[in-house]
């Protein structure tokens, strides 16, 4: 009977953490709120506590009967921010201290890498600040760089999920109230097994309370290799290496330790209707590509032969799998100086040198895991006009 | 005996609870006035270590009253609130004795009222979000001052402080109704309220506090006029770009707000954290009334449970993040909001 009792006990103790745990708050636990004491988190302002929300938040637009610094123009802005919420690709709020070691609000400045810097463990790579990622490509760059337009972002969320005309388009992809740093307050330093954080959200998921929509890849069901069920994830090498692995530099490769990004990217990219590109501008193809990446080759789509891995390059020719890519295997999620579609520099543990839409350099990217190539003579084709996402099929076979 | 005492205790109680309610003045003249400010050729207007003739012949201005002794530890001398005092238990609006250093650090943990400390900023002259003109100058005869036109309590048309509060602690104030300083919450000229029952002058715990009216839109407030009669509406009069409907200035009437929202009803909605206010269960259940982060009520005839709030009914006032006169914290904040915000997450319930 003692025993029931205990039982019952530890049953209603489970229920009430699980049900707190439901509803718990995050923001201290993320890489603005100091995520859990370990970092700084946001600082503008010496009168408050790291961390602080009146460090991005003014309650009344004044401090001290002034509006501190940016006060150009001196006027109150959405959501109580310290300065313009989002005007342009360059000009946005995150942007007031996500623009590197020197010139932002941020307290000792604010170094961010790309992924193949951080994944890929390309720490070569000198761009060290988000702004910088989204000054490459149109509208701000010619077309030799490439980055997400934030603009069409903003249009494409407008009245989904929650989110408004006055929303953020950096909020589409992270909860600024959530969002951890991976690794947190460690600019220089690659992923690594002990430094995890989780930065995104689904967009679909945007302001939901529940605990387990706040961030995405942080729980059970959010992995490549959730994702990868019936396929094969193989994770691609670090740079230089061919014996550890992105994203976090071990030798996991079954994608464990990746967020399920296929699942986050197609939120957007596989959405109906599609986003529209203002970098497409003939009408009526302003509209991206709908991504299936279930109907791929690069997806869940059985490769065209069974017997082709003598064709690929490892770590991707073991043995003769269903392989499924994750987006972040070939993209930058902010911007690269690579020609369009935000290409990595680095993919698979090599450079690329995808600076215009040549064979040569597409070739660049998909040799990094493909033997094979097409001759350029007579004509020169690159392996995109027929190899892209939402190719037609040829016969029973996605070409792409 | 124990019968005697059942019968005359709820009379004992009920005549306590009506002086505590009832700020109507009582007693001899003379304890407040003086015909000629002598008496056995002794200075009688000396209230508050003042000395000198008072407007409306009293004994003291407000501070010679109202702080009687600053460095006394009682908050409450002879049912006189004491508004400055060195006691440990703050009145409902603080204690003016955080400013009284004169130090700029203490300086913005309360109104500088002038005859009390200076306020050495001069950037906070005219108020800060000041709307209306109020002419308040950091020193001289416009400077802040409890009462009266450049002051918060009494007749916001007359100049002189303690003429402004003519008349006001001989009303009946039995009914609350803003008609007059003497019938306005505080004799805040225009406000409603309920002031404390139980423990005068005082927030004691959620049991046992006053009951602020709020209202669930801004309105424009005036220099001496409060919107909708609330106390986030009186703030306004010399704070109007921070409460108001200007959708300039604060957004207008819903998200994205460009200043924190007041009069604004706490939302209730599920998508939303603030149904969680204060450990509440979520949507429109009551939780318990915070001390940290009060709201007000939108019908002061109709509240169901003072120890309760309803998100979805109750309102957001400047009282939830402010005290009225000084607090020991920065911009007069209720908790020590430099260092945390133990307050902020009383709403704000995903941000903890």
């Amino acid at each position: 009977m003692n025993n029931m009792k205990t039982i019952f006990l530890c049953l209603a103790i489970l229920i009430l953490l699980v049900g707190s745990i439901s509803y718990a708050g995050t923001y201290l636990d993320s890489a603005h709120g100091t995520q859990n004491d370990s970092i700084a988190g946001v600082s503008r302002l010496s009168s408050y506590t790291d961390g602080h929300c009146a460090h991005c938040h003014e309650q009344h637009a004044s401090i001290g009967g002034d509006e501190p610094p940016p006060d150009l123009p001196a006027s109150p802005d959405d959501y109580l921010l310290f300065s313009d919420n989002h005007t342009g690709q360059t000009v946005n709020f995150c942007f007031d201290c996500h623009r590197g070691p020197t010139g932002g609000y941020q307290t000792g400045g604010l170094v961010n890498r790309s992924y193949s810097y951080r994944a890929g463990g390309w720490t070569s790579d000198t761009l060290d600040d988000i702004l910088q990622a989204f000054t490459y490509g149109p509208p701000t760059s010619p077309t030799s760089s490439s980055s997400h337009n934030l603009d069409d972002i903003k249009l494409f969320i407008t009245d989904k999920w929650g989110y408004s005309a006055n929303s953020n388009p950096c909020t589409a992809c992270h909860n600024p109230h959530a969002a951890q740093g991976d690794p947190a307050n460690q600019p220089n330093s690659t992923k690594s097994i002990i430094t995890r954080g989780w930065p995104v959200t689904l967009p679909s998921k945007h302001g939901s309370l529940i605990s387990t929509d706040i961030l995405w890849g942080d729980g059970s069901g959010e992995k490549m290799s959730d994702y990868a069920t019936g396929y094969t994830y193989q994770a691609p090498y670090r740079f230089g290496s061919t014996t550890h692995y992105e994203p976090d530099g071990s030798t996991t490769t079954d994608g464990t330790n990746l967020t399920d990004y296929v699942t986050f990217c197609t939120d957007c990219h596989h959405y109906s209707s599609p986003p529209v590109s203002t970098r497409l501008t003939i009408p009526p193809d302003t509209n991206l590509k709908d991504i299936v990446w279930a109907n791929s080759i690069h997806g869940g789509e059985d490769s065209w032969n069974r017997d082709d891995a003598i064709e690929r390059k490892a770590p991707y020719n073991a043995a003769e799998r269903n392989y499924v890519l994750a987006c972040t295997d070939c993209h930058e999620p902010h911007g690269s100086s690579n020609y369009s579609y935000k290409i990595r520099k680095v993919v698979n543990g090599g450079i690329t040198a995808v600076n215009g839409n040549t064979n040569a350099d597409w070739d660049t990217l998909c040799s990094r895991c493909h033997t094979k190539t097409h001759e350029a003579a007579p004509v020169d084709h690159p392996c995109i006009n027929c190899h892209y996402h939402g190719a037609p099929f040829n016969a029973t076979k996605s070409l792409f | 005996m124990k019968k005697l005492l059942i019968y005359i205790l709820p009379i004992i109680f009920s005549l306590a609870l009506c002086i505590q309610v009832n700020a109507e003045v009582t007693g001899n003249c003379v304890n407040c006035h003086t015909m000629h400010n002598s008496q056995g050729d002794s200075d009688m207007a000396t209230y508050g270590g003042t000395s000198g003739e008072n407007s409306c012949l009293t004994r003291g201005d407000c501070i010679g009253c109202h702080a009687y002794d600053t460095s006394g530890t009682v908050n409450v001398v002879n049912l006189i609130p004491q508004i400055w005092h060195n006691g440990a238990e703050d009145l409902a609006a603080g204690n003016f004795k955080y400013i009284s250093t004169d130090t700029d650090a203490n300086d913005n943990k309360g109104h500088n009222v002038f005859a009390i400390d200076q306020e050495g900023d001069a950037s906070m002259f005219p108020s800060p979000g000041d709307q209306h003109d109020t002419g308040i100058t950091q020193t001289g005869d416009t400077a802040l001052t409890c009462a009266g036109k450049y002051g918060c309590h009494g007749d916001p048309d007359v100049a002189d402080e303690t003429t402004s509060m003519k008349g006001a602690h001989h009303a009946d104030d039995s009914t609350i109704d803003g008609l007059s300083p003497g019938t306005s919450y505080r004799f805040l000229k225009g406000v409603l309220g309920l002031e404390n029952p139980a423990t005068a002058w005082q927030n004691v715990n959620k049991d046992d506090h006053n009951e602020y009216k709020g209202a669930a839109n801004q309105g424009t407030s005036s220099r001496a006029s409060p919107a909708n009669g609330t106390i986030s509406g009186f703030c306004a009069e010399c704070h109007g770009f921070y409460h108001g409907s200007l959708g300039t200035e604060t957004g207008g009437a819903a998200s994205p707000w460009l200043r924190h929202p007041t009069d604004f009803v706490l939302p209730s909605i599920i998508s939303k954290e603030y149904q969680y206010y204060n450990g509440g269960a979520g949507g429109t259940a009551a939780a318990d009334y915070s001390m940290l982060a009060p709201l007000a009520r939108p019908d002061l005839a109709t509240i169901t449970s003072t120890s309760e709030i309803n998100p979805g009914t109750d309102i957001i006032m400047c009282l939830s993040c402010h005290g009225a006169h000084a607090t020991k914290y920065y911009k007069l904040m209720r908790w020590d909001n430099q260092n945390n915000m133990s307050g902020c997450v009383i709403c704000h319930t995903s941000k903890n």
